[in-house]
């Protein structure tokens, strides 16, 4: 049997005009058609590299066996593309500012360069690092296939700390990051709170707003007129922001019901004390699945830690800081054994949040085959920091838009903007290049 | 320009601290806004647009509506740029951001207005007709909104807010009205930035402008109490009498005298000393037994707290006090976990250490613990503390590929077995900046606890400063913290770090005039904070604002 939850898709995005005709056609053809679910993007950032030997998988193509790292992630095998080979080229560019793990992390999803800062990195020579100097790959697509949707994207930290460069995944545009928000009881509280509210109050709510926001609408374009430039681009940065709030307003959200039910509020807790890193990886996994089931977002980034993140992973009974624990020679002992630990603890968090995607019927199969999880690191490898034979991970089936269950190995020093590009391409995002096109070659093959 | 030194090459880095007093002009001597305190005409870096901060945003709706909720602790984090989170380049506003903007209007509006007559000049349920209503409405915009905005209303503001309130009131009644118009100011950008634009530059062409009074007392609550204006500021500015150097001086000895500066002051030290760092601490049971870290851990940051307060605000407290003294503050069971005897209950008193042992808030429990491994001692991290934090160097994390470490006899001191893995020369060039710092703290555990002897051997205690101006050995934590206490390393690492803190941005090349001034300030007075807090407020960063790429 067919389970569309189809009312939650047809309130649950202003974007119905697009999906109303698909979904009219399958219900003619009493859904023997591709059922028109919307496709999800998530990103899932993990930091200070991995370990190549332990990461790759043995074989090629779709003949092959996942590594230790990866075999957390056995029972989704089909579901996977590792891909192997492709290059950060331009986060390993060296004349731009940056240490590596700033590199690695402001280029990952921009794939363009750093501006210059004030934030000195951990190297000798290299400049000085400011923010990425574009957007992000996740808002490329957002801007596309979630624009209509109550929430554009929604960036999700677990203990994303510290700021600068080391710090931001996501960029709306240059030098405007999306901070993650770490704190699972305010995530509940500004994607879940309105759901399941009786309509008549919540109309009355989005008058209100609406009111409101006009007026403070008025006063940023009164003020931006009598600035300067600087000071006009914040004004105005911030205008903008509360214009996509007020456009937003009018998106009535999801309709619980089907798949999308209301979660309970994780409540408050030291969400950045060390030893409930995994405590709060689970409920932020939790309330992005809900959040995308409730189609109340189409886009998503799940950032643990953040470049240099330092967590202890006490739970696997080590001791030391995983960043201070990456720096170590290949040759001291205990520490590859405990990296790879680390690694696969990763691939075991992945893996849950996949059965928790599997876990919701869209259709004929699960929201699992309608998602893309893009899976990144800042680094290839912690004590080299190196950014080629970069631990790339696909997994979920993209509506069906890329082959899964399979192993690829580039050659040729091929540069991840084309990864970028391949992935908008997925998405149905049309795209010939991304980032900065001197370290883009095109699509690549996937 | 970076205010960090950067590499490890700090050897030929010149941080040269210039005091030259035939540049500092007699202040107060001119009103002439195109003489600078240095004689020439006044210069100083861009000034961008500042948004309240989340420490200043719960500080302001305290004062503004009576909240002291700390609403702002949900808003996404503040960016933090050379150490603080204030600056104004970096301060921007994600979709997250605003919409935790609005949550928090609509939250603080709605709580406002169950005791409306606290806030509204008329009696809500006497208004009889739409006219009295509007009347009511209208003074509440001008009162209000004049806090909120921190200056008076203009029309355009009226005219706005009186149509929000209009739209709140049809349909519903006079509250909601009010309760519009409340979310609606705690939006503006009136009420989120501090706006200077009252008056022109100071000349055709100039690239400075003068600040009128309401701009000045805005400056000077949020400097010295990270808050709006109190009555007593906005009177001043209503008479324009925050015109000159002893009006605003006069403000300034007033507003020094109020419990809130200590709030701003202690949120300045605990961002340059890195306090936070005691929340994240982890220590090993098996090492540390008697390290209760639920309960001593909220105990040594208290110490630190009541150290450095005592420092800032007690008479003559000074740079030297603050890395040599030989005191603490401990109750009970701090004082019990320390080893101290005397003390009883759970306030904080002042106890006096063994001088030998202790230089100021360098020794104190938690900051050791903090600079320390869970189960072991750290002079790497201690010697970077005082290279980055007292010395404003900047030491870059390790480098990729860090070679096999020997292997080490555990029977070793952490200092012998450091100065194995130093050998190496790829080691060698940064760790000769940290470690031989470091050692001057090794009688002092990962824990805090004084120790004379490590895996039954006698500890070495002496150091080496390398790179500075007060090079040269020292023998313990004392003899380390009076050296570094005359390094004028260390006397213009307060001077500029309490310049990004107090003006939110870094120092640039026109700032030279303003640093100088607060570089002698500071020296004159035996490096007192509360003279160096005064002089932040005369300088001529403090009193105009740049027209160059921000305001018109």
């Amino acid at each position: 049997m067919t389970r569309i939850s189809r009312r939650t898709f047809l309130k649950g995005a202003a974007g119905a005009a697009v999906a109303l005709p698909l979904l009219d056609i399958m219900s003619r053809r009493g859904g023997a058609a591709t059922p028109a679910f919307p496709k999800r993007f998530l990103v899932w950032f993990q930091p200070d590299g991995s370990i190549h030997e332990n990461w790759a998988p043995t074989g090629s193509g779709t003949n092959f066996t996942l590594s230790r790292i990866l075999a957390p992630l056995a029972a989704y095998q089909s579901s996977l593309v590792v891909v192997d080979g492709v290059k950060n080229k331009v986060g390993d560019y060296g004349e731009i500012p940056g240490d590596d793990h700033q590199k690695g992390m402001g280029t990952m999803l921009t794939g363009v360069h750093l501006l210059p800062g004030s934030q000195a990195g951990g190297c000798d020579t290299c400049p000085a690092a400011g923010l990425a100097s574009g957007m992000s790959v996740d808002q490329a697509i957002a801007n596309q296939i979630s624009a209509n949707n109550k929430f554009k994207s929604l960036e999700l930290g677990i203990q994303a700390g510290s700021s600068g460069a080391w710090a931001y995944s996501n960029y709306s545009a240059a030098n405007t990051p999306l901070p993650p928000d770490n704190n699972p009881h305010s995530v509940f509280a500004r994607v879940f709170t309105d759901l399941g509210v009786d309509s008549a109050a919540l109309a009355r709510l989005r008058a209100e707003r609406k009111s409101v926001l006009d007026a403070v609408s008025e006063s940023y374009q009164s003020l931006s007129a009598k600035l300067g430039p600087d000071d006009k681009q914040k004004i105005d940065s911030h205008f903008t922001t509360i214009r996509d709030l007020e456009a937003r307003l009018t998106v009535p959200g999801a309709t619980v019901g089907d798949s999308c039910s209301k979660p309970g509020d994780p409540g408050k807790l030291d969400f950045m004390a060390n030893d409930n890193f995994p405590t709060v990886a689970k409920l932020q996994m939790d309330l992005m699945v809900m959040a995308l089931a409730c189609d109340l977002t189409r886009v998503g980034t799940l950032q643990f830690e953040n470049s240099v993140g330092d967590v202890r992973f006490s739970w696997l009974g080590l001791t030391r800081g995983h960043h201070d624990m990456s720096h170590d020679g290949d040759t001291v002992a205990n520490t590859i054994e405990d990296l790879t630990k680390i690694n696969i603890w990763y691939s075991q968090q992945l893996a849950y949040l996949l059965g928790k995607l599997k876990a919701i019927p869209e259709g004929n199969g699960t929201m699992l085959d309608n998602t893309l999880v893009f899976c990144v690191n800042e680094l290839s490898r912690g004590n080299a920091h190196s950014h080629n034979d970069m631990p790339y991970v696909l997994a979920g089936g993209a509506g069906g838009a890329l082959q899964m269950g399979r192993y690829l190995k580039f050659t040729g020093d091929l540069p991840h903007n084309n990864l970028l590009v391949s992935l908008m391409n997925v998405m149905g995002v049309g795209a010939k290049t991304f980032g900065d096109p001197a370290f883009c070659t095109g699509p690549l093959a996937l | 320009m970076s205010p960090r030194l950067h590499g490890c090459a700090l050897g030929s880095l010149a941080l040269v601290l210039v005091v030259d007093a035939g540049c500092v002009g007699e202040i107060g001597a001119s009103t002439n806004v195109e003489q600078g305190l240095c004689g020439a005409p006044a210069a100083i870096g861009a000034t961008p647009l500042r948004r309240l901060t989340r420490f200043e945003y719960n500080a302001t709706v305290r004062d503004l509506l009576g909240d002291a909720t700390h609403p702002a602790d949900t808003f996404p984090v503040d960016e933090v740029r050379a150490g603080f989170d204030n600056n104004s380049a970096s301060l921007g506003v994600s979709p997250v951001q605003t919409e935790a903007f609005m949550k928090a209007a609509e939250s603080l509006a709605a709580k406002a207005m169950l005791t409306p007559t606290t806030f509204v000049p008329c009696d809500p349920t006497k208004l009889a007709n739409a006219a009295d209503e509007d009347a009511c409405a209208t003074a509440f915009i001008q009162s209000f909104g004049k806090k909120a905005y921190r200056r008076p209303v203009v029309d355009e503001d009226l005219t706005r807010l009186l149509a929000v309130f209009h739209a709140g009131r049809t349909g519903a009644d006079f509250a909601t009205g009010i309760r519009f118009i409340l979310e609606t100011v705690l939006q503006s950008p009136q009420f989120l930035y501090r706006i200077e634009l009252a008056l022109p530059p100071s000349a055709a062409g100039a690239t400075l402008a003068p600040l009128d009074g309401y701009e000045m007392a805005t400056r000077l609550s949020y400097l010295l109490w990270g808050t709006m204006p109190d009555d007593a500021l906005f009177a001043a500015a209503d008479a324009g009498e925050l015109a000159t150097r002893e009006q605003v001086r006069a403000q300034v000895e007033r507003m020094m005298l109020d419990p809130r500066a200590h709030a701003s002051v202690m949120h300045f030290n605990e961002q340059w000393l890195q306090l936070a760092k005691m929340e994240k601490m982890q220590k090993d049971t098996k090492a540390y037994p008697n390290f209760d870290m639920a309960a001593l851990q909220p105990l040594m940051q208290e110490e630190a707290r009541q150290f450095i307060d005592h420092v800032m605000w007690s008479e003559g407290g000074n740079l030297h006090d603050l890395l040599t003294a030989p005191y603490t503050f401990v109750n009970a069971p701090l004082a019990k976990y320390y080893g101290m005897s005397g003390v009883t209950g759970t306030d904080f008193v002042r106890v006096d250490g063994d001088p030998a042992h202790r230089a100021g808030i360098l020794t104190l429990g938690g900051v050791m613990s903090m600079l320390a491994h869970v189960n072991q001692s750290s002079p790497v991290h201690r010697g970077k503390f005082v290279r980055e934090q007292i010395l404003c160097g900047m030491m870059p994390p390790p480098p990729p590929n860090v070679p096999k470490l020997p292997d080490v006899d555990p029977n070793l001191t952490t200092r012998e077995r450091l100065l194995q893995h130093s050998a190496d020369p790829a080691c060698h060039s940064c760790h000769r900046l940290m470690d031989p710092i470091g050692f001057g703290f090794e009688k002092i555990d990962g824990a805090g606890m004084w120790r004379d002897l490590e895996n039954g051997k006698p500890i070495d205690d002496s150091g080496t400063i390398e790179d500075s101006d007060v090079a040269g050995s020292f023998s313990g934590p004392a003899e380390l913290g009076e050296k570094l206490s005359h390094s004028l390393f260390a006397q213009k690492c307060v001077v500029t770090s309490w310049f990004h803190y107090a003006y939110a941005r870094l120092e640039s090349s026109e700032d030279q005039c303003t640093i100088k001034t607060l570089s002698k300030r500071f020296a004159d007075s035996g490096y007192r904070f509360s003279d160096l807090l005064t002089a932040l407020t005369e300088t001529d960063a403090f009193r105009y604002r740049s027209v160059a790429g921000g305001a018109q």
